[in-house]
C-alpha cells in the first residue's frame, strides 16, 4: 500500500493521530505488515512482546494467567503498549481470526514514546481509562513519570507475619505491636491473611475464640503482586477484587504490605504533603497557606482518572484537618472536650469535591455556658472565608446562634423539625442527619442522631413518607422528547440526577436505622439488608458515581475559566460517551425515583 | 544442467557485469512480491507506468523496504491505461527515467524469487526491458500466486469454475483491501495473499 495509505491507516488510530507527519514518517521506519494463521500464540504469558501490534484485519484474544477471557481487539485496535513499556506480557495473546497487522518494532515504539509527549501521554492514559470511562482528558505535564510508577515506590508497610499455628490471641498482640491492619498467616508455604475487619465481624458475630489459632481465621491464598508491578496496576486489582491490601512479594517472600490509601496517597503526593502541612502548621497564615492549593490536588486526581468518589474522599479528609486544626487554634483546651464540632450535608457524607458553601455547626454539652463559645465560633467562621471556603447562604454555620447551641435546644429544635414540618426543616433535618463529627466529643452528635431515629422508629410514617416525597422534588429528564431538550441545552445535575439519588438512600437510610454516611456507603448497607436488590445498588452506585465525575469535569472546566462554579452541566460541551452515560444515568435515577414511590407508598400521599 | 547452460548463455549475454548477483542462485529465505501498471496488456509494444515491490521475510512483509517508481512514459498515455489505473500524465510528475527505475528494482530484488498475480506478464514486461539495458531478461525464479490458489482452492466437483480475479481471491481469503488499486497497494495485497496461502494446505483430492 502507499505510504500516503499506510500513513492514513496509522493516523485512524489513536494516539498516532497526535503525531506530525514528519514524525509518523519516521515512525513508519519501523514498521512491517505481518500475517499470523488462526491459533498462533502471538505474545506467550510472560514473554517480551516484539512489537506493538496494530491490527489491519482479524481477531486476536487476550488471557489471563488463570486462562480467562480478558479482552478481544478487533480491526483498527492496538496493543499492547503496556506490555512494551515494561518489557513483559502480564497476558497471552491468541490470534483467534487470521491476522493482518502493523508492527511497529518495540525499537520504534520506545523511540515515539520517548521523544513524543503526546503519544506517551496517550498510552499511560489508556490504563487509566478502564476504570475511568472517558476519554480525552486533560492531563498535567508530570503524568508520566507519575504512571509509570512501581509498587516499590510507594510506602510499604512492613508485614505482620505469623505462622498458622499461632494463637489467635497472640497474632492479635502482634500486630498490634507493630501497627499492622492485617496479619500475614504462613501454612506450609502457603500464604493467608487475617484483616482487622475480619476481626471485628467475627467479635461481631461472637465467633473470635481468642484460644484457637489464627490459620482457622485466615483467608487463603493472600492475594499479591510482585514489586516491579505497576502501582496503578494494583489499584485497579484492588477494585477489581473489592479489596483494601494486597501483600508485596520480592522473589517469593513476602516483603510488605500495600494499602489503597497508600496508593491514593501516592496518587494524591501533594494532598498527603498538604495534609502534613496542615498538622503542622503553628499559626493561621501558615495553615492558610496549607489549605491553599487544593483544586491543583483537585485536578491532578481527576486528569489521573481517580474516581471522583476517591477525590472527594481525599478532599474531606483535607478539609476535617484543617477544619480541626483551626479548631485547636482557636479554642482553648479546656473547652475542647464539651463540644462537638459537625460537619453536615454534602460534607458531612464526604461528597464535596469542589470547595462549596461551609455547612458546619457546634453542639455544646449541657450545662456548660454558650458565651464562652460563640466568640471564637465568629472568628471560626471568617477564618474559614478567608482561607476560601465560601459562606453558606443560608446562615448554617457556627458563627449563627441557631447551629452553635446546648445539646438540649439541639434535641428541641429536632423534635420540632419532625412535628411541625416545612421547607426549611426538611432541609435542616436531611443536612443534620448528614451530620459528622469532625472534632469534639462525638457522643453529643451520637446522642442527637439516636433521638432522631427513635422519633421516626415511633412510626411516624406521614413525616417518612414526606420526606421521602422530596426525592420526586424535581423532574429527571428523561425520555424520547425530553431528553436533553431543555433551554440552553443546560441541565442541573445536583436537581436531576444527584439530589434525588442523595434523598432517597437518605430516606431509606433513616427508615432502616442505617448510620453510615456517604451515599456509596449506605447504598451498601441497604443492599447487605436486601432493602435495595444487587442490581439496583451496582447500578445506583456507578450512576452517581458518573454524575459527580460530569459535575466534576465540567466545573473544572469553568473554573479554568473563571466564572462562578454551580450545578449545572452543558450538554454540549460533553463529549458523545459523556452524553450517553449521562442519559444512562438519569435513566437510573428515574427508575429509582420510581422504586422510592412503591416502597413508601407515596402515590397516596 | 540446462540451467547451468541458460546461466551460463546469461552471463555471456550480460552486458553490465554489475547485475552478476542476478544470475547466482538464490540461498536466501526472502521473497519479493511485484506488481507493475503498463499502458496495455501487450509486453511486447506496451509500457510500464509504474512498479510497487515489497519484500516478504519469514511471515512478514517488510514494509520500510517497499519500493515504489513511476516510470517516464516515452509517449503519452492511451485513454486506456487511463481508465484502468487512473494515471494521468500529470501523475507523473515524480516519475523518473524508465532506465533509472528498472536499475533501481534490480537492486532491489538481487537474485530473490519474485512472486505476484499473474506475475507471468510483469517478469514479460520487465524483462523487455532489462534486455534493452542490461542484455537479459529478468533471470528470477517466479511464484504465481494464481496457480498457488488454485492449488488450495477445494472445489466442490470437477465443473466448478474457480474464479481466479484478483478481487475473488481476496474475498475468498478474508484479507483487507488497502486503498486504491495501485502497483504498490497490489504489490502489498498480492503478499498478504501468498503469506495466507503459505498457511494452508494443498488440496489433492479428487476434484483438484
Amino acid at each position: 500500500m502507499s505510504f500516503s495509505d499506510q500513513k492514513a491507516f496509522f493516523q485512524s488510530i489513536h494516539p498516532f493521530c497526535d503525531l506530525s507527519g514528519a514524525v509518523l514518517e519516521k515512525a513508519m521506519q519501523y514498521a512491517e505488515i505481518g500475517f499470523y494463521p488462526k491459533e498462533h500464540a502471538l505474545i506467550a504469558l510472560g514473554a517480551a512482546p516484539s512489537a506493538l501490534y496494530l491490527i489491519i484485519k482479524g481477531e486476536v484474544k487476550v488471557y489471563s494467567k488463570e486462562h480467562e477471557l480478558l479482552r478481544v481487539y478487533h480491526a483498527n485496535e492496538g496493543f499492547d503498549a503496556e506490555a512494551l513499556i515494561e518489557g513483559r506480557s502480564a497476558s497471552s495473546y491468541v490470534v483467534t481470526e487470521d491476522l493482518i497487522c502493523y508492527e511497529l518494532s518495540r525499537k520504534g515504539f520506545m523511540k515515539l514514546f520517548d521523544e513524543q509527549a503526546s503519544f506517551r501521554k496517550f498510552y499511560l492514559m489508556d490504563v487509566v481509562e478502564r476504570i475511568s470511562y472517558l476519554k480525552n482528558r486533560e492531563t498535567s505535564s508530570d503524568l508520566g513519570s507519575f504512571m509509570i510508577a512501581r509498587v516499590m515506590d510507594s510506602y510499604l508497610h512492613e508485614p505482620c507475619i505469623v505462622d498458622a499455628s499461632t494463637l489467635v490471641s497472640r497474632a492479635i498482640k502482634k500486630s498490634v505491636e507493630m501497627k499492622s491492619s492485617s496479619i500475614v498467616v504462613r501454612e506450609n508455604g502457603a500464604c493467608g491473611i487475617v484483616t482487622d475487619s475480619d476481626i471485628k465481624t467475627a467479635l461481631a458475630n461472637e465467633t473470635l475464640d481468642l484460644s484457637s489459632t489464627i490459620g482457622e481465621m485466615a483467608c487463603f491464598p493472600i492475594v499479591a503482586v510482585e514489586k516491579e508491578d505497576f502501582l496503578f496496576n494494583v489499584y485497579l486489582l484492588l477494585i477489581q477484587k473489592n479489596i483494601k491490601r494486597v501483600a508485596v512479594k520480592d522473589q517469593g517472600e513476602i516483603v510488605g504490605m500495600l494499602e489503597q490509601i497508600d496508593i491514593l496517597s501516592y496518587f494524591a503526593n501533594h494532598s498527603r504533603l498538604a495534609t502534613v502541612k496542615i498538622e503542622k502548621a503553628k499559626n493561621i497564615e501558615t495553615l492558610r497557606e496549607a489549605s491553599q492549593g487544593y483544586v491543583n490536588i483537585v485536578k491532578k486526581l481527576h486528569a489521573q482518572g481517580v474516581k471522583a468518589r476517591y477525590i472527594a474522599k481525599l478532599i474531606s479528609e483535607i478539609n476535617r484537618k484543617v477544619f480541626t486544626r483551626l479548631f485547636e487554634m482557636l479554642l482553648p483546651e479546656t473547652l475542647r472536650e464539651d463540644c462537638a464540632l459537625i460537619i453536615m450535608g454534602s460534607e458531612g457524607r464526604g461528597e464535596q469535591i469542589l470547595r462549596t458553601d461551609q455547612d458546619n455547626g457546634l453542639i455544646i454539652r449541657d450545662g456548660v455556658d454558650i458565651k464562652l463559645y460563640s466568640e471564637i465560633m465568629q472568628k471560626f467562621t471568617e477564618t474559614l472565608i478567608s482561607f476560601g471556603y465560601p459562606a453558606c447562604d443560608g446562615k448554617i454555620m457556627v458563627s449563627n446562634p441557631y447551629w452553635c447551641k446546648s445539646e438540649s435546644d439541639y434535641k428541641k429544635e429536632i423534635i420540632h423539625w419532625i412535628e411541625y414540618p416545612d421547607m426549611d426543616s426538611y432541609m435542616y433535618f436531611s443536612i443534620f442527619f448528614d451530620a459528622r463529627c469532625v472534632v469534639g466529643d462525638k457522643r453529643l452528635l451520637e446522642d442527637l442522631k439516636h433521638t432522631i431515629l427513635a422519633h421516626i422508629d415511633r412510626g411516624n410514617d406521614i413525616y417518612m413518607a414526606r420526606f421521602a416525597k422530596l426525592t420526586t422534588l424535581f423532574e429527571t429528564p428523561v425520555g424520547f422528547f425530553s431528553t436533553f431538550l431543555h433551554r440552553d441545552r443546560k441541565i442541573d445535575l445536583k436537581k436531576a440526577g444527584i439530589f434525588p439519588i442523595v434523598q432517597g438512600i437518605r430516606s431509606l437510610s433513616l427508615a432502616y436505622s442505617i448510620t453510615a454516611l456517604s451515599t456509596v456507603e449506605r447504598i451498601k448497607a441497604l443492599k447487605a439488608k436486601e432493602i435495595v436488590d444487587a442490581t439496583m445498588a451496582n447500578e445506583l452506585t456507578e450512576a452517581f458515581e458518573i454524575l459527580l465525575y460530569i459535575r466534576l469535569e465540567q466545573q473544572l472546566r469553568i473554573l479554568a475559566e473563571d466564572k462562578k462554579v454551580g450545578n449545572a452541566v452543558d450538554t454540549d460541551r460533553m463529549s458523545k460517551i459523556q452524553r450517553d452515560l449521562l442519559k444512562d444515568s438519569l435513566q437510573i435515577v428515574e427508575k429509582f425515583k420510581k422504586f422510592i414511590v412503591r416502597h413508601f407508598g407515596l402515590d397516596n400521599l | 544442467m540446462f540451467k547451468a547452460w541458460r546461466r551460463k548463455q546469461s552471463r555471456n549475454a550480460l552486458k553490465d557485469k554489475k547485475y552478476e548477483i542476478l544470475l547466482q542462485p538464490y540461498t536466501g529465505t526472502e521473497l519479493v512480491v511485484l506488481d507493475t501498471e503498463t499502458t496495455g496488456l501487450d509486453p511486447k509494444k506496451d509500457e510500464i507506468l509504474s512498479i510497487g515491490a515489497v519484500i516478504i521475510r519469514d511471515n512478514k512483509i517488510v514494509m520500510h523496504r517497499s519500493f515504489e517508481r513511476f516510470l517516464k512514459p516515452s509517449t503519452g498515455i492511451s485513454q486506456e491505461s487511463i481508465k484502468i489505473h487512473h494515471i494521468r500524465e500529470c501523475d507523473l510528475a515524480h516519475a523518473v527515467e524508465a532506465e533509472v527505475a528498472i536499475r533501481e528494482l534490480l537492486d532491489f530484488i538481487e537474485n530473490r524469487p519474485i512472486a505476484g498475480y499473474y506475475i507471468g506478464f510483469d517478469h514479460q514486461i520487465v524483462s523487455q526491458y532489462t534486455k534493452r539495458y542490461i542484455g537479459i531478461p529478468l533471470p528470477n525464479e517466479t511464484i504465481e500466486l494464481s496457480s498457488m490458489y488454485y492449488r488450495r482452492y477445494r472445489k466442490s466437483s470437477s465443473y466448478e469454475f474457480v474464479d481466479l480475479k484478483f478481487d475473488a481471491i481476496m474475498n475468498a481469503l478474508h484479507l483487507p483491501f488497502l486503498g486504491k488499486h495501485d502497483a504498490l497497494n497490489d504489490a502489498v495485497m498480492s503478499a498478504m495473499i501468498y503469506l495466507k496461502l503459505k498457511t494452508m494446505p494443498e488440496y489433492k483430492g479428487a476434484f483438484s
